[in-house]
């Protein structure tokens, strides 16, 4: 019988953990793998347009099924390309493996062609990252990268895979007779917490006259989204969500009190500052949520339960950390909270606004179009639809996130962390294609749609239904709201010069309309959704709007400035 | 400000060290001092001594507690960096090392100079060489870094031979 060479046992290797979708791009260096993947069927490759894109579509495949995303792409530039949705990945604790083509170990440092140190490259923006120097290795460094990749927070894990190992013939047959050589140990999985530590915790709550509970991704992660619910209900608690938690919680509830931060409602930020007791949920109270810090929460004590020992304490610094995974955490913490009534503490909670702009973005039947009226309308739609919604970085997004009403967890895709422009296409290809029967919308901007739209040609030549919604104001909208806030107007670099969307769509043959004004958008909305498969949307609003309330940079979240007076009347 | 030292447990695996300096590097700390020696089945043992900042040590332990191949990360506190110890390897002047045995081992005598071997406490061997300096015969040297002593009992001040 003959001997698998490292290529056909990284691909058994694949299938084993399950992987039935790649995302990639091939190149010279990668080329044997290519080729075994060519005699491997049962595992489906999505050819995208950029490296970049492929680690965003793996990203938005494993936001929106739970499983890990693979993205391959050779050495050099296309692994460099990777490094943003690596670091994207990252930031928002996305399992993600990576394979990377290199040059021939023995042409390693020798700057050869297409060489780069992809390893080192990529140290700050992955979780860990392996170099396989012989095939026996790769059974094990396989297991170990998906292992590492779900394990604890999760994130990205990279395999660098030089080409002669690629070809080079192993010690194994085929249907794995596994001899590895080396074995790759993993460090035991942590934990931090104690039943006295519960028990504090407990007793905070339960003394609490103001509490708060903010939820983040790592509810979503964890699948935690029910016992959250039922300890809010039971125990009366309002509940805020991070702009990644958005679908931890139902926004529609009477317990929800919105998004907190920068671009939060007003309810959701007053609460927080003025707290005594703060229950984190699986979040890293980034800066965007805190402002700085030593002006959030002032007279909360903070508990903080998180799967990361390294983000307890890395910004707000809590009064009782607990380390480990919610699903373990958070029921014996629950059990200690007893329902107390706090009718006071509701009632201040109901006098400041849940509504990011209360009545604003009505413009006029045959006005221009605004962009809150827009997102709002996008919202109810994925909200009636039942539909994953991905979304790139600036207005839309915040606007799409004060306006989402989704209930279904795991439903909102965006670049939170890392706030990555070109993201949202590339992860609604993945999230399509690992949910095919679910309706994907991507609501972008039309900068950060400029950089990736290269992938309309993947969403065809895989027939993908994505629904592409891009709110087009001819700028880099927040840039420009920041430049008219903090700038004194001076709009520099900020105006955009983008194409005529509806002509670049059609140029792919993907249906497409224009709406600017505001009576058109019900209508274009109601052809999109009946589109059987992909179409654009090009929603041109006025560029001057701007996303309220917003927290001023560098401003504590009781500072938030909640309207502003942009007259949409043609 | 703190000056922070660590022994870091690693596995021996490419790229390994370069996570432990690029977790150090994100803080803003600058490595002063390293030691690397080999211990069992391919773990290393690292010695790290950074400059002073504002870090706290315990999240700094924390955060290289994470890196995946980080077996153990043990912060060294002012007692055990106290009793770190050094080896030096010091060329003199031909003809001078009979003459400096108060202050090192004489292990050879060449025509090109006599080689002392200095070991003791880092601040000894920086004494040492000082000393050295200034009687102007030293002229050159290499230090093998810091060695921290094993868990358990440490060694008295002197203890170990000069």
């Amino acid at each position: 019988m003959r001997l698998l060479n490292g290529s056909e046992i990284l691909c058994q290797a694949l299938m084993e953990e399950g992987v039935e979708v790649l995302f990639g791009y091939p190149g010279g260096a990668i080329l044997p793998f290519y080729d075994a993947l060519y005699r491997a069927p049962s595992i489906r490759h999505v050819l995208m347009r950029h490296e970049q894109a492929a680690a965003h579509a793996a990203d938005g495949f494993a936001r929106a099924t739970g499983k890990v995303g693979v993205v391959v792409a050779t050495s050099g530039p296309g692994a460099t390309n990777l490094v943003t949705g690596l670091a994207t990945a990252l930031s928002d604790s996305v399992p993600i493996v990576a394979i990377t083509g290199q040059v021939p170990l023995p042409a390693m440092g020798s700057e050869a062609f297409q060489e780069a140190d992809i390893l080192g490259t990529t140290i700050p923006v992955t979780k860990h990252g392996f170099l396989v120097e012989d095939p026996d290795d790769l059974p094990a460094i396989v297991s170990s990268a998906f292992r590492l990749a779900t394990e604890g927070r999760p994130g990205p894990v990279l395999i660098d895979l030089p080409k002669d190992v690629q070809s080079g013939e192993s010690g194994m047959f085929p249907l794995g007779t596994r001899r590895g050589r080396r074995s790759f140990p993993l460090p035991p999985e942590g934990g931090g917490w104690s039943e006295a530590g519960l028990d504090q915790a407990g007793a905070l709550m339960n003394q609490a006259e103001r509490p708060v509970v903010m939820a983040g991704r790592g509810v979503v992660l964890s699948s935690t989204e029910s016992m959250v619910l039922e300890l809010a209900v039971r125990a009366n608690l309002p509940v805020v969500t991070t702009l990644l938690g958005l679908d931890a919680f139902p926004p529609t509830h009477t317990l929800s009190l919105g998004m907190p931060g920068m671009h939060g409602t007003e309810r959701a930020n007053r609460a927080i500052q003025s707290a005594d007791v703060i229950l984190g949920l699986g979040l890293r109270f980034d800066d965007r949520v805190t402002g700085p810090v030593s002006t959030f929460a002032p007279h909360a004590e903070i508990i903080h339960l998180d799967i990361d020992p390294v983000s307890l304490g890395r910004t707000v610094r809590p009064r009782i950390p607990v380390v480990g995974d919610l699903r373990e955490t958070l029921p014996p913490l629950a059990a200690r909270v007893i329902s107390r009534d706090r009718e006071e503490w509701w009632n201040r909670l109901r006098s400041w606004s849940r509504e990011a702009e209360p009545g604003s973005g009505e413009s006029p039947a045959f006005g221009p179009l605004s962009g809150r009226e827009a997102t709002r309308a996008l919202a109810a739609r994925i909200r009636d639809s039942g539909a994953l919604v991905t979304t790139d970085v600036g207005q839309h997004q915040m606007w799409l996130a004060q306006e989402f009403r989704s209930s279904v967890p795991g439903t909102h895709l965006t670049s939170g962390g890392l706030g990555t422009m070109g993201y949202a296409l590339p992860a609604a290809i993945g999230a399509q294609v690992g949910c095919p029967d679910q309706p994907v919308w991507v609501v972008a901007g039309d900068g950060g749609f400029q950089m990736n739209l290269q992938e309309l040609a993947t969403v065809v030549q895989e027939g993908l239904p994505l629904k592409i919604a891009v709110v087009n104001n001819g700028f880099l909208g927040m840039v420009r709201q920041w430049q008219d806030l903090f700038y004194e107007g001076r709009l520099s670099e900020s105006q955009l010069l983008g194409p005529d969307l509806v002509s670049l769509a059609g140029a792919y043959g993907i249906p497409a309309w224009k709406v600017s004004k505001a009576h058109e958008l019900e209508s274009v909305l109601d052809d999109a959704e009946a589109t059987p498969g992909p179409c654009l949307m090009d929603l041109r609003i006025a560029s001057e709007e701007m996303v309220f309330p917003m927290v001023p940079p560098g401003s504590g979240l009781s500072e938030l400035v909640q309207t502003h007076a942009l007259d949409l009347t043609p | 400000m703190t000056e922070n030292a660590f022994l870091v447990r690693v596995q021996d695996h490419a790229g390994a060290l370069e996570r432990i300096l690029s977790t150090l590097r994100r803080k803003y700390l600058g490595v002063e001092k390293i030691s690397l020696f080999p211990g069992p089945r391919g773990v290393y043992e690292v010695l790290l001594r950074t400059s002073p900042s504002g870090a706290s040590p315990d999240r700094l332990k924390a955060e290289l507690e994470n890196l995946v191949d980080v077996r153990e990360v043990r912060g060294l506190g002012a007692s055990e960096c106290l009793n770190t110890r050094e080896m030096a390897l010091v060329r003199v002047r031909p003809g001078s090392g009979p003459f400096l045995t108060d202050q090192g081992r004489l292990i050879g005598q060449h025509d090109d100079g006599d080689l002392l071997e200095i070991t003791g406490a880092p601040h000894e061997v920086d004494a040492a060489l000082a000393d050295l300096d200034s009687r102007d015969v030293l002229t050159g040297f290499h230090r093998s870094g810091e060695v921290p002593t094993p868990p358990g009992a440490h060694p008295k001040e002197g203890e170990d031979g000069k």
